[in-house]
């Protein structure tokens, strides 16, 4: 059986459906059952692409390049797992969270409204958003996934109704949408140049265009339309703006869901587009790359500018998303390892601080720098001190194993460019330090006034506590996550198999064939 | 049973241990309280059952074991008890253990025990880590762990302002040396293609050009590590530790780290201006510590100062190759420091005080600590019968060796090192003098850890015993077996231990040490006023402190700049990199074929310019409404001359409802002429407008020769007989791509959910609102 309909079916049916229920509890239950059953099937996906097969769902039943693809190889199997995980610990966070008060000195009526009106159905919505960018395997499919994803996100922006909220949000529908107009110009223009849409026959027309006539100026300008679009979706400087005043301002939930995977969406992108569409692009290449070391170093500075939780560690998102492009455009197979390493750590470290965020927030507010929690709230302060360390990079966590394979590579490599932008990642690994230490002193060395204890929800707790969880497991599980990473990787640089999978397998009718047997004209909805 | 010990895994087990005490402290710390250092002291014995493996060492054939963390990239644990590594991982475990006693009785009743031990304990993990690594990656986990569990021990009193002041600042400039100790093993990796440490091969790195760049990075790891100038500002204010830490970290064991390393790969430093530098900046050090060390009124900062001093002279040793001699101070060292930390710990637990100047006649109190700390602190000062003075020789011995002006720098270093000794055995003799009338001896719990140190102080010289039966060496002091150790390491021979080298010039340069060090003493106000009359307005701190306040200010000034520009300027980024990368292409595509487009296009085009330049020019909010609605009206009339009538249809049901959506939302709005923008702004607009322009153009021009024929063929040909419609289009809607139109429906319905919710939760926080107000 091909499930790889399902990661997209599952969040489209149980939202609707959870919009239908009339208690809480249900709503929790569903979505929980919703999450675990997207997880089981994403984890089956995982299993059969590692053995190197690539899958592929044709939808309607339409051979490719006609009909759209579903593909998953290696990477498309991380990226379905990460999704499915950090989907499951966000529902059961946003149940447990928005039970309660936002942060201290709030009302809890906001988050009972934001619950009560369709929170967990949008994030259901995001997660099909998500799920279906990370399957498709057609260019104007991706197109239609960042509007389920865009508009999704953007009603988890909102909802809640706070005035940060819609001010913000505002900003960030438009800044997507523009994103977005121009997607869909690339798309219209990538058809009109290639003749199709879907990724893979892209590739094979690309190549052939390119080894016989030579590198040719239109699909750099197509490609580079696309980057331009993925590189606002994924935060790059100086695309990046929208990024650090947005994910800070819905509920808890939501932005550490956004932190953790929307912006890796845009780099997933990138990633495709690079490597198997327009592999040839070595220009566009060292420009993201030299992008990728600003956004490192510009949203560390950004860290240790802000003073409240969210607003920093929305920064070490821009920090992260720089790491994660200079394992991707380091151009060797090393590089894009090191990368996806560092995608799989990086997702779960971002994830957890923003619940640790949450967890503080609920203590002392938006700021930080309230100082002397570590002795009321200890298992907190080795929370983050532990997620601190993987964010800077330091032993022993998986921030340490990807940052040592990211510079090693950078520097193997070699040659000027290369020097620098390791330079650049050193560099920002001590900022990254200094800002995670300023938080360290902020919030929880200092005086104590452990006045008022708050009681944190225990779904909270646990959430962070499974989140934290994994990141230590995948520190002493990296030897074999290292050698996933690599497969996915290897499958990434060597498209065969991808394009083979996508366009060999199916019968491809030829113009002038008799008809196709009519018991293929059957609706979609079988699917 | 089946399981039995190997070697291999003791030596394993022996670095595991204290993590595995990290884990359990927190739980006996709250269970024993400060006593729980007594248990603990378990988890660094097995580094003791070593010792029988000391002859392999010995003879050149270390115990190794190791086990796969990241196979993929290399990451492996590995760890070599070679002659020198085994060495000092004895002396970090048996001062490991002294100092857990000494903590156990040292710690107060509402202490965070658990917490301190935990902490402590890691420590002692990365530090036996670091000393037996034999994997670069590894050595620079373990050489990261140190300074994190460093930076959380100096801020065990996080409270206090100045332990998180002194514990960032050891983070940050460790961190620093950290940073550039990873780039060095990854380029030795590179170069030596291996990440061996014990197969790094000399002659292929020398080949390589990434050598001397590693080479230098490692010596700035090592120098910020172990506090060289000008790197040695942490070190003081790392004395914010409670003193048991500042005992085991910041004199005996971390901060040697550094030297370690030089130690370690001081077969690839042992090269012509590296040795030069490494022993300058270790003279230069050395002099300077001592000279800072004299000034110093506060006890454990004089220790700390002496303890920079201390490690120049190891670093000059080292980096100038003279191995043994180093070693046999690095030994010393580590045993009069702590000891004399110990002490400190204990007068200022008596007395409450650590003033010198407040301090005299502590020996009529304090009896016991006194006997402790006098070896201690005569082997410090450089007197015979006792550690320090031997070392003191072979330091002379070597810099006599180097030339004049390092004999010269070891001499006055060592003038002043004895005078600070004796200003640190002043607060013992004297009148007694102490704002605290009541002192008594200390327990024996706190003075019995030190006094083994003392011992070893003694020992070092004089005392011949044969530690393991069936040692077959050729001298049989405990020293010399104990630095014999690491010869295989450096290839000496440790032979010539003797408190007696005869009369030579290194005796000679001691006793002119010891008189002008009296001279010193006695004259010390003197000298004090002349110190406080040379200190400069700025030190090495000031720099320090204003890069942070740089940094910071910069950070805050850039994200300002950028972050803080208005969203209009945000966009225009964004629309204008749209605009940058069509102009890039467009001289390639300029001559365009446009002589084929047909009459009507054209007309189209010019209406729809006009409603563009209506739509910009308009004053007022309905005009520029109505210019939009004919712009869209006129695209509509492209489909109809691209013969889709049933787009056109649609495209002008939009078209409208667009309209009617502005003209019913138009009086919530402001007036428009208050967002006119000023005339360079409206330039720039027009400039990127242009650009937008140009791109759009470029590429449709661009693509009206495919690549590759388009795949449309296909829908006309199966659109009726798969399909079952006439009309493509609708066709492609809801069969060939129905699963984007789903995609489509979904993002319409998840608007609708989104603005029922918004509307919903207004009306209900409003009610709530009201509510609120009414009770109130």
């Amino acid at each position: 059986m091909n499930l790889l309909a399902l990661p997209i079916l599952i969040p489209l049916f149980s939202g609707a459906v959870l919009l239908l229920l009339p208690s809480r509890i249900w709503r929790f239950v569903l979505a929980c059952l919703a999450a675990l059953l997207c997880l089981g099937v994403s984890l089956s996906i995982l299993n059969t692409v590692l053995s190197g097969k690539v899958m592929v769902l044709q939808m309607s039943n339409w051979p490719a390049p006609w009909g759209i693809s579903l593909v998953a190889d290696g990477l498309t199997g991380i990226m379905l797992a990460l999704s499915a995980l950090v989907g499951l610990l966000t529902v059961i966070f946003a149940g447990s969270s928005l039970q309660h008060e936002p942060r201290r000195g709030q009302s809890k009526l906001v988050n009972e409204l934001r619950e009560r009106f369709g929170f967990q159905a949008l994030l259901q919505f995001l997660l099909m958003g998500v799920n279906m960018s990370f399957l498709t395997g057609d260019l104007f499919n991706l197109f239609v996934a960042f509007e389920v994803m865009l508009i999704s996100s953007y009603g988890l922006l909102l909802i809640g109704n706070e005035l940060p909220q819609l001010r913000e949000g505002f900003k960030y529908v438009v800044v997507n949408l523009i994103a977005s107009a121009i997607f869909v110009v690339a798309a219209g223009m990538i058809y009109g140049l290639i003749g199709t849409l879907n990724m893979a026959d892209i590739a094979v027309k690309v190549a052939q265009h390119t080894a016989s006539y030579g590198p040719d100026a239109r699909l750099s300008l197509l490609a580079m339309m696309l980057a331009l679009v993925f590189a606002t979706k994924a935060a790059v400087f100086p695309l990046g703006f929208w990024l650090p005043s947005s994910y800070p301002v819905p509920a808890a939930a939501a932005s550490a869901f956004f932190a953790a995977l929307l912006t890796k969406v845009g780099v997933y992108s990138l990633i495709r587009t690079f490597t198997l569409m327009f592999p040839e692009e070595d220009l566009i290449k060292t420009l993201l790359l030299v992008l990728a070391a600003l956004s490192m170093v510009v949203g560390a500075l950004g860290m240790i500018s802000q003073s409240r939780w969210r607003h920093t560690l929305a920064f070490a998102n821009i920090s992260s998303i720089g790491y994660l492009l200079m394992g991707v455009f380091t151009r060797q197979n090393m590089g894009l390892s090191a990368a996806l390493y560092y995608l799989i750590h990086t997702v779960l470290v971002i994830f957890t601080l923003f619940l640790i965020a949450a967890l503080a927030e609920k203590i002392a507010g938006l700021k930080y720098t309230s100082e002397g929690h570590l002795n009321t709230y200890p298992w907190l302060a080795a929370s983050y001190f532990i997620a601190a360390l993987a964010l800077a990079g330091l032993p022993p966590t998986t921030g340490f194993i990807a940052k040592y394979a990211l510079i090693s590579a950078s520097l193997k490599v070699g040659g000027l460019l290369n020097n620098w932008v390791a330079a650049a990642a050193v560099v920002t690994g001590l900022l990254l330090l200094y800002a995670s230490v300023e938080i360290w002193r902020g919030f929880f060395w200092g005086e104590s006034h452990a006045v008022h204890q708050v009681s944190l929800p225990a779904g909270m707790k646990g959430t962070m506590a499974a989140s934290l969880g994994l990141l230590v497991l995948l520190a002493i599980a990296s030897g074999p996550l290292y050698r996933l990473a690599n497969f996915a990787a290897d499958q990434l640089s060597r498209n065969t198999a991808y394009i083979a999978a996508v366009l060999v397998e199916t019968q491809a009718p030829r113009l002038g064939d008799p008809p196709l047997p009519t018991d293929h004209g059957v609706e979609e909805e079988t699917h | 049973m089946g399981f039995a010990v190997t070697p291999e895994f003791l030596l394993v087990f022996s670095v595991m241990a204290p993590f595995m005490g990290a884990l359990v402290a927190p739980y006996l710390g709250s269970w024993l309280k400060a006593r729980a250092g007594y248990p603990l002291i378990l988890c660094f014995v097995p580094t003791l059952f070593l010792i029988p493996y000391a002859p392999a060492a010995r003879s050149n054939v270390p115990l190794e074991a190791g086990f796969d963390w990241v196979s993929a990239i290399g990451l492996r644990v590995d760890f070599r008890a070679d002659g020198f590594s085994l060495m000092f991982s004895l002396i970090v475990a048996a001062i490991g253990i002294l100092i857990l006693a000494y903590a156990a009785a040292y710690l107060g009743k509402t202490e965070r025990h658990g917490r301190f031990y935990s902490y402590l304990l890691s420590f002692g993990g990365a530090m036996l880590g670091l000393v037996l690594a034999d994997n670069l990656i590894a050595l620079f986990a373990f050489w990261e762990l140190t300074s994190i569990s460093s930076f959380l021990l100096i801020g065990f009193w996080g409270s206090r302002k100045a332990s998180q002041d002194g514990a960032e600042k050891a983070l940050v400039i460790t961190a620093l040396g950290g940073l550039a100790l990873l780039v060095a093993v990854i380029l030795l990796s590179i170069a030596g293609g291996t990440q061996q440490i014990s197969e790094l091969d000399l002659a292929t790195l020398r080949s390589s050009p990434l050598f001397i760049p590693a080479l230098v990075l490692l010596l700035i790891a090592a120098f910020t590590k172990s506090a060289q100038l000008p790197f040695h500002l942490w070190l003081p204010t790392a004395m914010e530790a409670p003193t048991p830490v500042s005992a085991f970290l910041h004199s005996a064991t971390m901060v040697k780290a550094g030297v370690i390393l030089v130690a370690k790969f001081g077969f690839l430093l042992d090269w012509g201006v590296f040795s030069l530098v490494i022993m300058y900046v270790g003279l230069a050090t050395m002099f300077w510590g001592s000279y800072l060390a004299l000034r110093q009124n506060d006890l454990k900062a004089l220790l700390a100062y002496s303890t920079v001093s201390q490690l120049g002279i190891l670093m000059s040793l080292y980096g100038s190759g003279h191995a043994f001699a180093a070693t046999a101070h690095l030994v010393n060292h580590a045993a009069f420091k702590a000891a004399l930390f110990m002490v400190v710990g204990i007068i200022d637990h008596e007395t409450g005080s650590r003033d010198i100047s407040k301090l005299s006649g502590l020996r009529r109190k304090l009896p016991l600590t006194f006997i402790v700390a006098l070896p201690a602190a005569l082997s410090m000062a450089g007197l015979p019968i006792f550690g320090g003075f031997i070392s003191k020789e072979l330091f002379y011995e070597g810099m006599v060796h180097e030339g004049f002006l390092p004999i010269l720098i070891a001499v006055t270093g060592s003038i002043m090192t004895f005078a600070y000794s004796l200003r640190f055995l002043k607060v013992f003799f004297g009148p007694f003098r102490c704002e605290n009338p009541n002192v008594h001896e200390a327990s024996y719990r706190l003075w019995l850890p030190a006094a083994p140190l003392s011992l070893a102080v003694i020992a070092f010289g004089i005392l011949k015993i044969n530690p393991l039966k069936g040692l077959t060496f050729k001298s049989d002091t405990l020293a010399v077996w104990f630095t014999g150790l690491a010869a295989p390491s450096f290839g000496y021979e440790a032979e010539h231990l003797y408190l007696w080298h005869g009369f030579n010039l290194a005796l000679g340069l001691s006793v002119l040490t010891w008189v002008l060090g009296v001279l010193l003493h006695l004259g010390r106000d003197r000298f004090h006023r002349v110190q406080q009359a040379l200190t400069p307005a700025w030190n090495n701190n000031t720099i320090y402190y204003k890069s942070l306040a740089g940094l910071e200010h910069f950070s805050s000034w850039f994200t300002h700049k950028t972050q803080g520009a208005s969203f209009a300027t945000h966009l225009r980024i964004i629309v204008a990199t749209f605009g940058l990368i069509g102009a890039t292409v467009l001289w390639r595509y300029w001559p365009a074929q446009l002589t084929g487009v047909p009459l009507a296009f054209w007309l189209v085009a010019l209406l729809i310019l006009a409603d563009v330049v209506g739509v910009l020019s308009a004053t007022n909010r309905l005009s520029a409404i109505i210019f939009a609605g004919l712009a869209g009206v006129a695209s509509t009339l492209l489909f109809v001359l691209l013969s889709a009538p049933d787009l056109a249809l649609t495209q002008l049901l939009i078209e409208t409802v667009t309209i009617i959506l502005f003209l019913s939302v138009f009086r919530f709005l402001p007036r428009l002429s208050t967002y006119l923008r000023p005339r360079s702004l409206t330039l720039l607009d027009g400039l990127i407008s242009l650009g937008v322009a140009a791109t759009l153009f470029t590429t449709l021009v661009a693509v009206q020769t495919p690549i590759a024929d388009r795949i449309k063929d296909f829908y006309l040909d199966y659109s009726k007989s798969i399909g079952g419609g006439y009309n493509v289009v609708n066709v492609i809607l809801v069969d060939f791509r129905g699963y984007d139109t789903m995609g489509e429906i979904t993002v319409l319905s998840i608007v609708a959910i989104s603005v029922f919710a918004l509307l919903k939760i207004a009306v209900k926080r409003a009610k709530a609102e009201s509510q609120d107000d009414q009770i109130s």
